[in-house]
């Protein structure tokens, strides 16, 4: 009898799953970048610089604000990260990478992973890339309906 | 020889947002269709229309566009697809921007944004085509 499709499997599949997550930021020490501070590199490499300020971040991270600052006040206390005042608002400061804020993503760890899903034949990304992303999806549902969209949508 | 206009398909449930993205794309001369929901936005797509362009809202009232942009995506090929959102009170923007990525999207939008924004994705993604 083949294992797929039963209950035993699917759990097996999310051990898997959680065990992959866990192990690729192998290094656990307070000293070691954490998963929301490699997020917010990741997100300040991407965004154009007016979307660069802690309540953008917030927002794209579905955050509050309190951890995504202690976060940024790290990233600039280790060099990562630098803060300059907004161009728009006087009142508000944007982040930007420092140069070794953009080497240190050169060894993201997510990065690592990547690539071996990348080296796989195309048709078992495919079916990789739509078997998570209807997990995802049905997980989300899982939270509950979305009752209220934001900012302006 | 006279070049037809770019057209552009903008789906996306929000009136003012709709008219106001009608608004930023036909100033400059972009030939622009709209639909509001997942059912308009089949009819819109497969109605023999050439889109070089579509911007997706990710959340047409409580159902995501998903399988809008899967249509898009397989029967499409050619035709490339922004995403825009704002999220919502179940999926925040980091976990959509990776659907819109895996889905196949060649930009993503986080909403609110200025024309300036919104022009500088469009104009990027229709040179990419």
């Amino acid at each position: 009898m083949s294992p797929i499709g039963n209950d035993k499997s699917a759990i097996a599949s999310v051990v898997l799953m959680e065990r992959i997550v866990r192990d690729i930021y192998p290094s656990k020490k307070s000293s070691a970048i954490q998963p929301l501070q490699w997020s917010i590199l990741r997100y300040l490499m991407r965004m154009p610089v007016d979307r660069r300020e802690q309540r953008w971040i917030a927002n794209f991270l579905g955050l509050t604000g309190a951890p995504v600052t202690r976060a940024l006040r790290t990233l600039e206390t280790r060099g990562l990260v630098s803060q300059q005042k907004s161009e728009t608002d006087n009142r508000a400061k944007t982040f930007s990478l420092t140069d070794a804020g953009v080497a240190v993503l050169e060894s993201d760890p997510i990065l690592r992973v990547a690539r071996l899903i990348s080296s796989w034949p195309l048709e078992h990304q495919e079916l990789f890339a739509r078997s998570i992303r209807t997990l995802a999806l049905d997980c989300e549902q899982l939270n509950g309906e979305p009752t209220k969209k934001h900012s302006d949508n | 020889m006279v070049s037809r206009p770019r057209s552009i398909l903008i789906i996306e449930d929000d009136l003012d947002l709709r008219r106001l993205l009608v608004k930023f794309l036909a100033s400059e001369d972009y030939d622009v269709r709209v639909a509001d929901n997942v059912a308009n936005a089949m009819t819109e797509l497969f109605n023999g229309v050439r889109f070089d362009l579509a911007i997706v809202d990710f959340w047409l009232g409580s159902e995501t566009a998903v399988s809008v942009i899967d249509r898009i995506y397989g029967e499409l090929p050619n035709l490339p697809f922004i995403v825009i959102s704002g999220g919502n009170d179940v999926m925040d923007l980091e976990l959509t921007q990776a659907i819109a990525d895996i889905s196949g999207a060649i930009s993503f939008l986080q909403k609110p944004f200025t024309k300036s924004a919104f022009m500088k994705v469009v104009g990027a993604a229709l040179r990419a085509n």
